[in-house]
């Protein structure tokens, strides 16, 4: 056997494991190898410091996990290298009665496991004789699944432990666009920062009710604020029928002004040209594209006063 | 000088459209227009000349007249804003303009197109040959050649394309109908719909969706955030996108060329429909299954988990394969949470 094996017998033998004679081909190993001996001197330390006093130390929360997967690890390892013809079953001698009791064994598992699946699918809720861990399992709905998970207290007995997480269920839901839920869903999506996607179809649907105020101001602050081009150019599209309202041409001002992208400042210097009636607006208009690298934004901004001069 | 003298002169000065030139041109000549800032108005029922009329007399236009090809080029003060340039070609003439501000609106041609604004729509009738358009907005009919699309930010619609269709957009949704060569796509953002196309597809956006009814060859789409939805392809498939769901169907005519699939959906679900007498090889994973254990992998081929996947020890991804009339096409299918649908197709 190598030093390795017997190291693995180290373990073994401190909780008793060992049968004689591993026992005592250790201990002679034990007597010429310094490495194997002093391997079990820290394993014995180890097991006697375990021994002398448990409740003062505190565990890190994983550990339990930890130590769980490891042994899974080790009893899946193990499963695998055993040889079908080296399971007890099939170790003695083949006799008609030991093929009985094999079967009968069997149906008895097959039947037991059958009744346990039966009764955990219909046990749907909690009951008043479950315990708080069931409890807490039940209030997670059945088809959702847990992120940011976190172990936020584990109980000194070591039986109790305190997640915190996030529950994701799928949602699917069919409202119409003048009900509070739709709306709340979809100006919720709007405000999702990490989907750009779902902004933009929030924005494009939200369009069709652009004329209501509450609408409006949720567009309008999309136009204005929304990092992504396409969700400011579907607001715009909603707002553009409303060009003449003043939180409207207010807003387009504003995009106007600040909007880094040139089909945004082009669209809407041509939304706002057929209301640009009076000479303060043409000026104010002129003195926002004054500055703007695209040609055709300034150029316009300049035809405005020119036309609106004209007119007079 | 004479009444009649004056008179021209005066009605001259009080017209709107005051500049006006006119150049010999071949029914296939090539007109290079490069205006300064203007709206330019094709029409293309002219007969043997280009004419050219702007709005404004502060224009001053220099024109260099050849049979083959006729350039144009002017000079205007800024302050006069984006005159309107009112010009008369042949229909088989070539179109190479640009201005550096205004619309450009052409009628059907039978030449090339290459159209140019630094911003302003671009609207077109049917062109008949390769066509170059840079612009915000831009709408055209059919396009008979090659069509090279490049957009600042505003909606792209195109009819039906003869050959490849490259495109290129800062933002702003693209449709496109029967593309009869390949499809080349690149967007910052929005969707991109192409109802057709005979060639291979390969799309990029950073959010929308990617749809087509049919693609022949294979499709290589990409999003961020979107859904991509092909009803019929006609190769292999790879669609990846962080959150949407995937649809497609797998129809091909060739069943011993490359018809691997590659489906990756961060958050959302996976449908794909598969020829039943495909040779595949299938790995569907679901990274993060939900809570009661129930698998979300769903299809008419018999998956099954590998041999040494973990029994509910842990809690860990749900994975199922299986190896199809003896395997080949690899079809991996991966969703961190979602649905996974397989189904095959007669």
């Amino acid at each position: 056997m190598s030093c390795q094996e017997y190291q693995r017998q180290i373990v073994l033998s401190l909780y008793e494991e060992l049968d004689d004679s591993e026992r005592a081909g250790l201990e002679t190993h034990l007597l010429g190898c310094t490495g194997c001996r002093q391997s079990y001197e820290e394993h014995n330390a180890f097991c006697n410091a375990l021994a002398e006093d448990k409740t003062a130390w505190e565990f890190p929360s994983d550990l339990l996990v930890e130590c769980r997967r490891g042994l899974a690890d080790q009893l899946d390892r193990i499963e695998t290298k055993r040889s079908w013809w080296r399971m007890p079953a099939f170790s003695v001698v083949f006799t008609p009665m030991r093929m009985l009791e094999s079967a009968t064994l069997i149906a008895l598992g097959l039947a037991f496991g059958v009744y346990i699946s039966n009764h955990q699918v219909s046990a749907v809720g909690p009951s008043a004789g479950d315990s708080p861990a069931a409890m807490a399992l039940s209030a997670v709905p059945q088809n959702s699944r847990v992120s940011n998970v976190r172990i936020v207290n584990t109980g000194s007995d070591t039986a109790t432990v305190e997640f915190t997480g996030d529950v994701v269920q799928p949602l699917r839901f069919t409202g119409k666009l003048e009900d509070d839920t739709t709306r709340r869903l979809l100006f919720s999506a709007l405000q999702d920062s990490m989907n750009p996607g779902s902004r933009m179809q929030a924005v494009e649907v939200l369009a069709r009710k652009s004329s209501e105020p509450s609408v409006k101001e949720v567009l309008i602050h999309a136009l204005l604020n929304d990092e992504n081009l396409n969700v400011r150019l579907k607001a715009f599209d909603g707002l553009k029928p409303f060009a003449d309202d003043d939180d409207v041409r207010a807003a387009f001002m504003q995009a106007l002004m600040s909007d880094p992208n040139d089909g945004v400042r082009v669209a809407v210097i041509d939304a706002l040209a057929p209301f640009t009636k009076s000479e303060a607006m043409a000026n104010s208009i002129e003195a926002v594209t004054r500055n703007d690298d695209n040609t055709y934004v300034r150029l316009k901004g300049q035809g405005l006063v020119h036309s609106v001069g004209d007119q007079r | 000088m004479n009444l009649r003298l004056r008179l021209t002169l005066l009605v001259a000065l009080m017209l709107p459209l005051n500049l006006f030139g006119k150049c010999p041109i071949t029914a296939d000549g090539r007109l290079v227009l490069r205006a300064p800032a203007g709206n330019l108005i094709v029409d293309t029922t002219g007969s043997d000349s280009v004419d050219i009329d702007v709005s404004n007399r502060q224009v001053v236009v220099h024109e260099t007249c050849r049979r083959e090809t006729v350039e144009i080029s002017a000079k205007a003060p800024a302050s006069i804003g984006i005159p309107d340039w009112k010009i008369r070609v042949p229909k088989g003439v070539t179109l190479d303009l640009s201005t550096q501000g205004g619309s450009i609106q052409i009628m059907e041609t039978d030449g090339e197109a290459l159209l140019r604004t630094s911003g302003g729509k671009v609207t077109a009738g049917n062109i008949k040959g390769n066509t170059l358009i840079v612009g915000t907005e831009i709408r055209t009919g059919n396009i008979g050649g090659n069509a090279e699309i490049r957009g600042y930010g505003g909606r792209i619609q195109l009819g039906d394309v003869g050959g490849n269709a490259e495109f290129k957009t800062q933002g702003g949704d693209i449709t496109a109908g029967l593309v009869k060569g390949h499809v080349k796509a690149e967007l910052g953002s929005g969707s991109i719909m192409i109802r057709e196309s005979n060639g291979d597809v390969v799309v990029t956006t950073e959010a929308g969706d990617i749809k087509s009814e049919y693609v022949h060859g294979s499709f290589d789409g990409r999003t961020d955030s979107g859904n991509i939805r092909i009803e019929r392809a006609g190769s292999w498939v790879k669609a990846v996108t962080n959150v949407g769901d995937i649809f497609f169907r797998l129809s091909p005519t060739n069943y011993s060329g490359d018809l691997h699939i590659t489906a990756e959906a961060t958050l959302g679900n996976i449908t794909m429909y598969v020829p039943k007498a495909m040779k595949a090889t299938i790995d569907a994973v679901i990274e993060k299954p939900p809570l009661n254990g129930k698998s979300r992998i769903l299809s008419d081929f018999s998956l099954k988990p590998p041999v040494n996947a973990l029994k509910g020890l842990l809690p860990g991804p749900d994975r199922q394969g299986a190896t199809v009339n003896g395997g080949g096409n690899n079809i991996k299918v991966r969703t961190s949470s979602g649905t996974i649908s397989i189904f095959s197709l007669e």
